[in-house]
């Protein structure tokens, strides 16, 4: 662990909240990477990189110094993601909109802007599961193996795979209904 | 090509995109110093927790008693034969 993360660490817990300040300063940027996975919304992953934070100052004493503090944080950050998003799903439950068809095009996918193949990626995983959803997210914009993911969500390796194994096949089936294809 | 591979290769340019720049420091002070003390929040808790030990404890006060009767029919079972009186 770094020197300085140990002190703030140490200063955060008697109660200093200046010292906090220093930490949240010194990983939002790592946090906000991960939380934007989570949504597209700036003010949405504003409001959920703030509540990775306020968990963290409230879990701080728990946290045993074994391994890094950005770690910690990002599996707080996956968990409070999870909880977002399904919070987002029974909601769109209620107002009925869950199955709403949305259309997804793909130029060629060589000369896709980042920006515009990170937006195509979020549709098309929106349509799974939360819990297919963590795992494809994970996967594929965080090169995760099934292993580490389910290390950070808390998982066993079997449901990992499982979960994944479904959402392929449910991707499969939505990107050949939803016309995704490479034009060449 | 496969869609799967077509989601792959989407997912490595996605990998690029920047994330926005976010300053939260100052909200999250804001939020954690609106948390109340964990005394506060630990009070109806305990005075919980105290009535629970109370009751429980006249509880068995008053059971220790009905303890001698679950055991007396048991120890009828190893007393030698003449001494059980038959009516």
């Amino acid at each position: 662990m770094h020197i300085s993360d140990k002190n703030d660490i140490q200063e955060s817990l008697e109660g200093d909240h200046d010292a906090y300040a220093r930490l949240v300063r010194r990983y939002q940027s790592y946090i906000t990477a991960i939380m934007w996975r989570f949504t597209r919304d700036k003010a949405q992953c504003e409001v959920i990189v703030q509540d990775v934070f306020v968990q963290a100052w409230l879990s701080l004493g728990s946290y045993d110094g074994r391994g890094s503090l950005a770690n910690w944080l990002a599996t707080i950050a996956t968990r409070t993601g999870y909880r977002f998003w399904k919070d987002q799903a029974r909601r769109r439950q209620e107002v009925n909109i869950y199955n709403q068809p949305e259309l997804i095009d793909t130029e060629n996918a060589d000369e896709i802007a980042p920006e515009r193949a990170a937006d195509i990626l979020h549709r098309l995983f929106r349509r799974l599961s939360p819990p297919e959803r963590l795992v494809m997210t994970l996967m594929y914009f965080q090169n995760y193996t099934t292993k580490e993911i389910a290390k950070r969500v808390g998982w066993s390796n079997a449901a990992v795979k499982m979960r994944a194994s479904r959402a392929r096949k449910k991707l499969r089936k939505i990107a050949v209904r939803e016309n995704v294809r490479e034009e060449y | 090509m496969d869609s799967l591979k077509i989601i792959e290769k989407l997912a490595g340019i996605a990998r690029r995109e920047p994330a926005p720049k976010l300053d939260v420091s100052a909200d999250v002070l804001r939020r954690i110093t609106e948390i109340p003390s964990e005394s506060v929040s630990l009070l109806p808790l305990d005075i919980f927790a105290g009535v629970s030990a109370f009751a429980a404890s006249v509880i068995a006060f008053f059971s220790t008693g009905g303890w001698y009767y679950i055991m007396d029919p048991l120890s009828r079972l190893f007393v030698p034969i003449g001494e059980i009186p038959l009516w």
